[in-house]
């Protein structure tokens, strides 16, 4: 159970900041691509 | 130390044991909790950094990108105000160009955002993954636990 819960826990954490920084990461190369913001959601 | 909480779940479980029924239900996790405790790495922290540095560097560069383009760069309060001002601005400016032109200029670019999202996406979770995986590996000297 301390295993899956170690794991879990540490694959979430990971995830979490990779999630964010794979938004920054591609708002930056669609700037540098374009030279504009990135659409907008909806 | 992680042999002072191992030994701890021990005890727990043997107690648990004897009471029977649910007690002794939760005495095999715990016996199993103890025994993954016990892999534990003792130089914990310190062996983790190795498989970090790729997923550190990434991260990293991803941050650097946003800082370099500006985008943090406001200090005060009303630096933010101003930087939302006119984003603000330039969306309404953008809005106002894109009255009556073409929908599928919009739709086309928005695809490649979405796929450009979808890749890099993609890219920092192998990551993500690799680097929890080298992490967990190098703390507790096992593969991590598989799905289902």
């Amino acid at each position: 159970m301390l295993r899956k819960l170690a794991w879990a826990g540490l694959f979430s954490a990971f995830g979490a900041v990779a999630t964010m920084a794979s938004q920054r990461a591609s708002a930056a190369v669609w700037r540098l691509a374009t030279g504009e913001e990135p659409p907008e959601r909806g | 130390m992680s042999d002072t909480v191992a030994d701890r779940l021990d005890r727990l479980a043997d107690e648990a044991a004897t009471h029977g029924g649910l007690g002794e239900k939760a005495a095999e996790p715990l016996h199993e909790d103890a025994t993954f405790v016990r892999t534990l790495h003792p130089a914990g922290p310190r062996v983790a950094v190795k498989p970090l540095l790729p997923f550190a560097a990434a991260v990293g560069a991803a941050f650097l990108l946003q800082r370099l383009r500006g985008e943090d760069a406001a200090r005060g309060p009303a630096d933010r105000v101003r930087a939302v001002v006119a984003r603000a601005g330039e969306e309404l400016a953008e809005r106002a160009w894109t009255v009556g032109r073409d929908a599928r200029a919009e739709a086309r670019k928005r695809r490649a955002w979405n796929a450009l999202q979808g890749a890099t996406g993609a890219v920092f979770t192998l990551l993500a993954r690799r680097a929890a995986t080298g992490v967990y590996e190098a703390l507790t000297g096992g593969d991590p636990p598989r799905r289902g």
